[in-house]
Parts: C-alpha cells; sequence; structure tokens
C-alpha cells in the first residue's frame, strides 16, 4: 500500500472520528437551545395573558357561573387572536379545586370556533388526573409534555400565579409536539448537513496536506527507482526533477539532498568503477594473451621416437601465468628435459620461467652433463636476479635407447619410479641449492636406468602442496597411494588423472600453486 | 600479517605464525626489511609456522640477503620437521643458518 492511499485512510478515519463527535456534541447543544428557545417561547405567551386578562378576573373566576358568558368570550377571542399572531397552539387559564382542574378563560382553535365546540367556562379537565396532582403542588413554572384524545399532545407550560388577594391560578401555554419535533428534526438535519460537509472539507484538505507530504517522498522514491531502472544511467538529474523538493527547508528538503550528494557521489563511484573495470578488463584480456603466450612456450607433445618413449606433461598455472616449467627435446637419441619451479607465481613468476626456458634451451645442447646445464644456468641467472627470485628444477638427459637418465637436482622434489610390477620408487636425488641465488652453487649428477615399461614421474611442488577444504596438504603420502593405485596406459592418461585426482582433493578451494607434472615412460 | 617480535639489545626476536606463501609474501618480506632497519641480527623463530611456500622462502633469501650486507647474522631456528625437509629440499640449508633451538641461535648471536 502506497503511503498516499495509506495517509488517505489515515486522514478519513480520524476526521470521520472527529466529525462524528463534533456532529453528536452539535446536536445535543441544538436541541437544547430549541428546547430553550420553545420554553421562553412557552414562558413569554403565558405570561402574556395576564396582560389580556385584568387581575380581578382572577378574582372572580373561582367557582362556575362567576364569569359571564360575555366577558369569557371577550376574553377567548382576544386569547384566540393573540395565539394566532404568536404561532401557539392553545393560551388558557385555570385553577385547580379540590383537586380537579377548571378552565377559566382560553383561545380557541379554527376549527372549534366554527363548530363552537371551544370550551366554556369552567370546563374540567378530566385527563391525566396525575399531572394535575401535580400541578396542583407547582410553586413555580413547569414545562411539561402532556397529551390527551380530546386537545392533542403538547409541550406545555404551566404557570402558578396568585392575584394581590391570594387567589391561585394557573396560566397555561401549548405548542403542538409536532411543531417541536419538527424543529428538533430541522436541527437534526442541519447538524449531518454541517458534519457531512466537515467531512468532507476535512477529508480534503486532509488529502490535500497528506499529498503535500507524501507528494515529495513519492517523487523521490519514483526518481529512485528510475534510477535503478535505467542502471544508473539516469541522466536528467535531480536538480532539474526535483528543484522544488530540495528547495524545501524541512526534513524532506533534507532528505532530497543528500539524495542529491548521493547520487552524485555514486556517478562517480561509477565512472570509477567503469575505468577501474576496463582497466582490469584490460589487464585481464592482456593476461589471456599472456597464458597463450606461455602454453605456447611449452614443447609440444613428442611425436616422432614414439617406439622408445611415451612422454607427457602438463602445468596449470595458479593464476593466468605461472612460474612453473617443463619442457623437453630429442637430439641424436638424446632427451633432453627439465621440470622447474619459479618462487612465488602469477606475472613475475612467468617470466622468470620464459628466462629460464631460454636459458636451459641455449645451454643444455652445448653441456654434457646436467650438471654442467644447471651451473651454466645459474650463473647466467644470478646476473640478471636482483629480485632474490629463484628456480628449483630437475634437469636430465636421457638415452632413449638404453634407458640411462644422467639428472641433476637444483632444489626440487624427488620424482618416482613406477615399474610394471607397481613397484614405487623415490628415485634418489643429488642435493643441489636453488638456481639463481647462489653463486658458489655446486651441481652433481645422479645416474640411474629405466627398465622397459618403467615410468619416472616429475612434479612440483603445486602437486604435494595442494590445499583441501580443510587446509590439508595433499603430501608424499597421498601422491604415493595415487600412484601406486593408478591404472594407466599411457603417461598421458597418468598425467591427467593426478590432476584429476588434486583437481578432486582440492575442491573448493582456490589453487594454491601452480601444478605441473611430467611422465616419462620407457615402452 | 602478523609477526610478533622481541627486541633486545644485540638481536630480535621475530615469531611469524601460521602460513608464509605467496598472498602474505609480500608483507612478511617487508617486515623483515623493518626488523633489518632496527638491527641487523635477527633470529626468526619458526616454531608456529606450519608452511611455507617458495614465496615464503624468497622473502627468507632476501631477508638473509640484507644481514649479510648489513654484517648482521641470520638465523632461523624450531623449524618443524615438515618445514625443516623443504628447506633441506630446496639447498637452503647450505646458505641459511638454521639451528634447532634458540638456545644455539642466541649463542651464535652472543658469540
Amino acid at each position: 500500500m502506497s503511503l498516499k492511499v495509506k495517509a488517505a485512510i489515515l486522514v478519513t478515519l480520524i476526521s470521520f472520528i472527529f466529525t462524528t463527535a463534533f456532529t453528536v456534541i452539535f446536536y445535543h447543544i441544538q436541541k437544547k437551545m430549541v428546547l430553550k428557545e420553545i420554553g421562553d417561547k412557552l414562558k413569554t405567551a403565558a405570561y402574556a395573558i395576564e396582560e389580556i386578562i385584568p387581575q380581578d378576573y382572577f378574582d372572580r373566576a373561582k367557582n362556575k357561573n362567576a364569569i359571564s358568558n360575555k366577558e369569557y368570550m371577550k376574553y377567548l377571542y382576544r386569547l384566540t387572536n393573540y395565539a394566532k399572531k404568536i404561532n401557539v397552539y392553545y393560551l388558557y387559564t385555570f385553577v385547580i379545586i379540590n383537586g380537579k382542574k377548571y378552565f377559566t378563560a382560553t383561545s380557541a382553535t379554527d376549527k372549534e370556533l366554527k363548530n363552537k365546540s371551544y370550551d366554556r367556562y369552567f370546563t374540567e379537565y378530566t385527563f391525566n388526573p396525575e399531572i394535575t396532582q401535580k400541578t396542583a403542588k407547582a410553586v413555580k413554572p413547569m414545562i411539561i409534555e402532556e397529551g390527551d384524545i380530546k386537545y392533542g399532545h403538547f409541550m406545555t407550560i404551566y404557570i402558578p400565579q396568585w392575584t394581590k388577594k391570594g387567589n391561585k391560578y394557573y396560566l397555561g401555554c401549548d405548542i403542538n409536539i409536532n411543531d417541536v419535533h419538527r424543529k428538533l428534526n430541522e436541527n437534526l438535519i442541519t447538524c449531518i448537513l454541517i458534519g457531512l460537509i466537515l467531512f468532507t472539507l476535512s477529508i480534503l484538505s486532509g488529502i490535500w496536506v497528506a499529498n503535500q507530504l507524501s507528494d515529495p517522498i513519492m517523487r523521490l522514491s519514483k526518481y529512485a527507482e528510475n534510477i535503478i531502472d535505467e542502471d544508473l544511467n539516469y541522466k536528467a538529474g535531480i536538480e532539474n526533477i526535483l528543484q522544488d523538493i530540495i528547495k524545501r527547508k524541512d526534513e524532506i528538503g533534507r532528505l532530497a539532498k543528500s539524495f542529491n550528494i548521493m547520487e552524485k557521489k555514486l556517478e562517480s563511484y561509477i565512472v570509477n568503477l567503469k575505468e577501474t573495470t576496463a582497466a582490469k578488463e584490460k589487464i585481464e584480456s592482456e593476461l589471456k594473451i599472456a597464458h597463450n603466450i606461455q602454453m605456447g612456450f611449452l614443447p609440444k607433445p613428442l611425436t616422432n621416437k614414439t617406439e622408445y618413449i611415451d612422454l607427457y606433461a602438463s602445468m596449470y598455472p595458479a593464476k593466468e601465468v605461472g612460474g612453473d616449467l617443463y619442457d623437453y627435446f630429442i637430439l641424436d637419441d638424446k632427451l633432453f628435459f627439465i621440470i622447474g619451479d619459479v618462487s612465488g607465481k602469477g606475472v613475475p613468476a612467468a617470466l622468470f620461467m620464459s628466462t629460464t626456458i631460454t636459458f636451459f634451451r641455449a645451454m643444455a645442447p652445448i653441456c654434457k652433463t646436467p650438471s654442467e646445464i644447471a651451473t651454466k644456468m645459474n650463473k647466467e641467472i644470478l646476473l640478471i636476479n636482483d629480485s632474490m627470485t629463484f628456480v628449483t628444477l630437475i634437469c636430465g638427459i636421457y638415452n632413449i635407447k638404453t634407458g640411462e637418465m644422467f639428472y641433476t637436482n637444483a632444489g626440487h622434489l624427488p620424482p618416482y619410479i613406477l615399474s610394471m610390477n607397481r613397484d614405487l620408487i623415490k628415485a634418489e636425488l643429488p642435493v643441489g641449492i636453488v638456481i639463481g641465488v647462489d653463486e658458489n652453487a655446486k651441481y652433481s649428477d645422479f645416474q640411474l636406468t629405466l627398465s622397459h615399461n618403467d615410468t619416472i614421474v616429475f612434479y612440483t611442488d603445486g602437486i604435494t602442496e595442494a590445499f583441501n577444504i580443510n587446509e590439508e596438504l595433499f603430501g608424499f603420502q597421498r601422491l604415493e597411494s595415487l600412484l601406486k593405485s593408478i591404472n594407466f596406459s599411457s603417461s598421458e592418461e597418468l598425467v591427467k588423472m593426478i590432476n584429476q585426482e588434486i583437481f578432486k582433493f582440492s575442491k573448493g578451494m582456490p589453487q594454491s600453486d601452480d601444478m605441473t607434472v611430467l611422465a616419462l615412460k620407457r615402452c | 600479517m602478523n609477526l610478533p617480535y622481541e627486541t633486545k639489545e644485540r638481536y630480535i626476536i621475530a615469531s611469524p605464525e601460521g602460513k608464509i606463501d605467496a598472498t602474505n609474501a609480500d608483507e612478511f618480506t617487508n617486515l623483515l626489511k623493518e626488523l633489518l632497519a632496527k638491527q641487523s641480527n635477527v633470529i626468526i623463530n619458526f616454531e608456529n609456522v606450519n608452511y611455507i611456500s617458495s614465496a615464503g622462502l624468497r622473502s627468507i633469501l632476501i631477508g638473509a640477503k640484507e644481514a649479510k650486507s648489513q654484517n648482521g647474522k641470520f638465523i632461523l631456528c624450531c623449524l618443524q620437521k615438515h618445514i625443516f625437509e623443504i628447506f633441506e629440499m630446496t639447498g637452503f640449508t647450505q646458505m641459511l643458518k638454521i639451528v634447532p633451538t634458540i638456545e644455539e641461535a642466541l649463542n651464535i648471536v652472543e658469540e
């Protein structure tokens, strides 16, 4: 439900309650006034009788035959005229003798005059004896509602009076009760009308006020929605659209101002973000290219001499590019190979990696032993290494026909030899310091011979130091039992299965380091 | 990363904790450099280090090189077995002064 509707409902409810209450109270006050007015009129009319009929009349009118018909009729006409003039139904006087009420003078209605059915002097009023009793005791004016079948239903005043000689008599005046009711009804209708007008006015003004309050908020909210819909490209600008709101000095104005500031900040953030994103995208696309270049740097699968060896290697950088490396090539039945790991990862490591491979390719063919290759590479790399980056590596020269392998180690991890009958041997490694940090580093050569169907597996620490979601390392033990259990028909299959197993192990974790595996099988 | 250390008259003992890998190696390097700017003799207590990657090893190398340039002593002690193996495998045991206990490290500094 919108703010506007809520406010309108609230306003209507409040208006309803207040106008109803007002109407009821107003009606009661008005009713009282109407009744008082009627009472005053009755009183005035009743007292006026004394202006028409002299005092001695009341002294005389104490029993039947005391007043002549002529005199009685004189006052009857006068009272009738006066009653008509002031618009009351009856004007009369009476006495109460022994609890009985006798009219001593009265006005007559037109009908009574016509039919000559008006009351004669000293006609007894026989209805409502209990009221008459009450009247007999009255010492001050009383206003009552009284009705009977002969005269009708009236609002009546009885005023007890005494002549100077002490004779008690009563002045009476009747107003038709219907007139009273009509007046009260008129009053009721007036009150309801006023109530309705007030209700309408208060609703209208309430809605107007609610609008005045909610309209700017609605517009602000609409504006905000637009900003969202338009993907924050809503160019119209709050200053133009909500100018009047911003100028306000109240809370709404302040809100709009904050909104304005927020929008501007948002705009600048977006511009910033777009620039950053563009820059990031550029870097990412460059890194993607770098990745392709790096992958292109690695040797292609061997297709010749495959009757002697089955070699396969893979490298998965932890980021787009990495610091792991491998390389191999065959020269005159000799397979030159290297596997290595530059310290760190990412772009700096990748730059170092490419340098390392380049040095290996350049130097290996002119060296007689792997240790010579390592020593030369160490010297060369030391010259260009101010950053204390280093490379761990194993490089070797393998005779593809005899299965004889010479290899050296520069701080790298020991390879495993998997024989045909599934024996697993960790190859012995000469101790050797990592490449690139120690100018006095000495490297030595070890030798081993692969039997037919033996596979030697080299890897980098990205394999053994893969973390799982519990922060456990994959470790050597897992690697060893994996190698023992794997059934493979080719080096490619073996390498892929190892990688698969590592990815399975570290599922849910970011790859912590570059991963490289190189498997060489003597066929 | 957090690198708590104690400053003594002739040396500083720093005690890194947890993993030293590519994510915090640069920070670790800078912290080591800061320590070496204060004091050329630095002992690194490896007791609470349970993993070190090649990036972390590089930090140590940089520290050792920096200490050497100041004629200071840069000593590692209390390495957990698997951490020591990493230093051994990479040949770092040949280049760095690594001892089993703090006492031995202190003896070297006090020489």
